[in-house]
């Protein structure tokens, strides 16, 4: 008899693997993205929370048999929610978002050199009663600073967690962190130690009253603190009709007339000031150059030149350094376009392909050097600490138009892509601010709309010096400030009427500067990369392919016979390049009469009533309409419709509008309609993709809708009152 | 209050931002900034005063 053949793996190589899921929690720029990262390594994906935007970061760390699923999570300051990211990580902490399931052990992650600040997270997260393992970064910051912190006595004030210090720039600490990991989930018998007794009290008693529901201790502790409708509404419910009532009764027995919240920080201060003398000593810090050189930075004349030349260079960068790539893009998609065309038959599949696909695929793609480097810059602020510095900086000037500082920074980087720039304003934690924040960010004049202005600018300016300046560059100068001014005024407009409400109060932690670590920075930015191609390309890149059929159906069959026919004529008489460049006449023609009655070309015809007014004939009108989705097809759009083709070098497209006419011979692009038209490109929203990321960060369909509305609104009347007043 | 601004709670002043407003704080060797409309309403005394 044979043998059993092999199946190659040895018995002892197959084990059960079983799962622990782990929440990463800490504070703010306690570098707990960094670690994470050199946690789980490579092995890690972004997901969503359903219903919120807040990204869901997982990975996993393989000990031994066990698999550890860690999550990263938002960093907090306390379990109180206040922002959409801080309410994600108390959801996720009590096991109350579909399809997380309620972490198995926590990994705390709080700064060495404040302590004093962690401790809070710390108490609130070690009350929980879950297995914890708490890492201390920035070990090689304290040690600089003079702190030394005794990590056994703080983890037996934890109830027995284990504490390590560690660098999570350099890896020094995480052999020992690991090990931790794998232990503290196999500890049950974790006592759970209690900081503020009466608080455990009041919720035992309150348990008693809701007993058969499956609200648990700490969720009721939650809601006796946090007026958070969330967690109340649940234990509401289990009490019954008398619900209110008996949660302000416990309420008012734990802290008498004052506000719960106060009272708590109140009560864990009063032992973390009694509790920090043992944990850690802190000698007088000698004060290196290095510390001299950051007080003379941070003083407000120096903090501010550095800001406003950082900025410049920003700029410079976006605009300068991205050119040379954007070419790049946007040659490879022209060719891969006319190589469409030259091996496919003509017709609409050759069309829908290159100037569908390929060039909707392009008009995404186009915009990633801009983004990467904005936001590789955006990145390394955040790394250095200095994008707190910032909102610290601009705060005096920002909150005299009705904002605050931390709307400074995604305003700029409004000035290269509103999609990332909405989204960056989840930091600021007033719902109020954040909106007036997300409204004036589209008025920024964001790359977009460059090819327009720059068409129209060299078309219709006159190149001429007044001064030192050139008077071009004058006007496109003036184009930035008017969007910005637009948006300062719709936030300070929104503020005084239906944003009205009492200034919040602004308290914020101004970390240290520290080196950023390459590989976060750079996982970070694949992540913003990633999430702008998932959010904004696939808008832009469906609107481009409606664009597109809207411009090339229904074809009329007597035009292309007529192209045919004249295009066969025309060889009979002409040769060489003067042949080359009629046929090519005769198809841009051809392409012009096709536009003309598409639905696109019909459309324009049919809106034209309105937008006379203005002094656009349907040719603009129709180009307008088709940049409303997305305005980078503008350019394009026009190319076609003034027969010059849509890949038309911008000086023979320019020529080619100055000398369009009405049908009674006046010219279309007089002076006024011209800087009408740039007013209405200012100020109006024509972008689907940013519609869309405003519809999910406000989580209503209001805010888009009034945007789009009330910036449309605006860019019309702006170009009404030019063009007539100008044209009288 | 979460950032530590409490009774008892021992501060430093690094200073303010352009005119002052908002000031920069150092709490227990932490720096965090604060408006002034958000200080006036915490009480503070120097801790010379308080030893005399």
């Amino acid at each position: 008899m044979a043998e059993p053949a092999s199946i190659g793996i040895p018995l002892e190589n197959i084990t059960v693997s079983r799962s622990v899921s782990i929440a990463v929690v800490g504070n703010p720029n306690s570098g707990k993205s960094t670690l994470f990262n050199r946690v789980t390594g490579l092995n890690q994906r972004t997901a969503n929370y359903p219903g919120v935007t807040v990204e869901k970061r997982t990975g996993k760390l393989t000990l031994g048999s066990t698999v550890f699923d860690l999550i990263d999570l938002p960093g907090i300051y306390s379990l109180s929610p206040e922002s959409t990211d801080e309410r994600i990580v108390v959801d996720v902490l009590l096991g109350r978002v579909a399809g997380t399931p309620r972490p198995d052990a926590i990994l705390a992650v709080v700064d060495s050199t404040r302590l004093y600040q962690g401790l809070f997270l710390l108490q609130q997260l070690a009350e929980l009663g879950r297995p914890m393992v708490v890492a201390l970064t920035m070990a090689d910051a304290a040690a600089e600073q003079q702190i030394a912190i005794d990590c056994d006595a703080l983890g037996a004030e934890l109830g027995g967690a284990p504490v390590r210090q560690v660098v999570a720039t350099t890896g020094k600490g995480f052999s020992a962190l690991r090990s931790c990991i794998a232990e503290a989930v196999e500890r049950s018998d974790a006592e759970t130690p209690l900081f503020w007794p009466a608080l455990r009290r009041e919720a035992v008693a309150l348990e008693r009253e809701v007993r058969g529901s499956d609200v648990s201790l700490v969720d009721i502790e939650r809601a006796l603190i946090d007026d958070d409708p969330v967690g109340v509404e649940a234990i509401r419910r289990a009490l019954g009709p008398e619900g209110d009532r008996r949660i302000a009764a416990h309420r008012s027995a734990l802290c008498g007339d004052q506000p719960p919240l106060a009272v708590e920080s109140r009560k864990r201060y009063r032992w973390i000031t009694d509790a920090l003398p043992q944990l850690q000593s802190r000698a007088p810090a000698p004060l290196r150059w290095k510390r001299r050189i950051v007080d003379w930075i941070n003083r407000p004349y120096p903090a501010t030149i550095l800001f406003l030349g950082l900025m410049a260079t920003v700029f410079q960068a976006v605009f300068a350094w991205a050119t040379p790539m954007m070419d790049l893009i946007d040659a490879a998609a022209g060719g891969l376009g006319e190589w469409v065309f030259s091996t496919l038959p003509a017709g609409a599949l050759a069309s829908f392909l290159a100037d569908g696909v390929i060039a909707g695929v392009g008009s995404v793609v186009i915009f990633l050097p801009q983004i990467l480097i904005l936001f590789l810059f955006i990145i390394l602020m955040e790394d250095t600490g200095y994008l707190a510095r910032t909102a610290f900086l601009m705060d005096r000037a920002m909150r005299a138009v009705g904002l605050s500082g931390q709307s400074v920074v995604p305003l700029i980087s409004g000035f290269a892509c509103a999609v990332p720039s909405i989204m960056a304003t989840r930091v600021i934690p007033n719902r109020r601010d954040r909106i007036a924040t997300i409204m004036a960010t589209p008025f920024m004049t964001f790359s977009a709309r460059l090819p327009i202005y720059a068409l129209l600018i060299a078309a219709f300016v006159p190149n001429l010096t007044v001064g030192f300046a050139n008077l071009q560059g004058l006007v496109l100068f003036g184009l930035y400030l008017l969007g910005i001014v637009g948006g300062i005024a719709t936030a300070l407009l929104l503020r005084k009427s239906a944003l009205r409400g009492p200034k919040p109060s602004f308290v914020l932690a101004l970390p240290e500067f520290r080196m950023p670590n390459v590989r976060t920075v750079l996982m970070k930015l694949a992540d913003r990369a990633w999430i702008f191609l998932r959010r904004a390309g696939t808008v832009i890149f469906a609107v481009a392919v409606v664009v597109w059929a809207l411009a090339y159906f229904p074809r009329a069959e007597d035009i292309e016979s007529q192209r045919v026919q004249a295009q066969v004529e025309v060889q009979t008489v002409l040769e060489g390049e003067a042949l080359a460049a009629e046929i090519a006449r005769i198809d841009n023609e051809a392409a012009a009469a096709q536009l003309a009655q598409s639905w696109l070309g019909r459309m324009g015809q049919g809106v034209e009533p309105l937008f006379r007014p203005l002094g656009w004939d349907w040719r603009v009108s129709a180009a307008v309409i088709a940049g409303f989705p997305a305005r980078e097809v503008v350019v394009a759009v026009l190319g076609t419709i003034y027969a010059v083709g849509s890949e038309a070098d911008e000086s023979s497209l320019a020529e080619r509008l100055t000398t369009a006419t009405w049908p009674d011979g006046r010219t279309v692009f007089t002076l006024p309609m011209v800087l009408g038209l740039l007013l209405f490109y200012a100020w109006c929203l024509q972008c689907a993709a940013t519609l869309a990321v405003i519809k999910r960060e406000t989580n209503t369909w209001r805010w888009p809708l009034f945007a789009w509305g009330y910036m449309t609104a605006l860019g019309y009347v702006g170009a009404l009152l030019i063009y007539q007043i100008g044209s009288t | 209050m979460v950032l530590g601004l409490v009774e008892g709670a021992e501060l430093e002043c690094l200073g303010g931002s352009l005119g002052g407003d908002p000031m920069e704080l150092r709490i227990h060797g932490s720096a965090l900034s604060l408006r002034r409309a958000d200080a006036r309403r915490f009480r503070v005394t120097s801790t010379a005063e308080a030893e005399d």
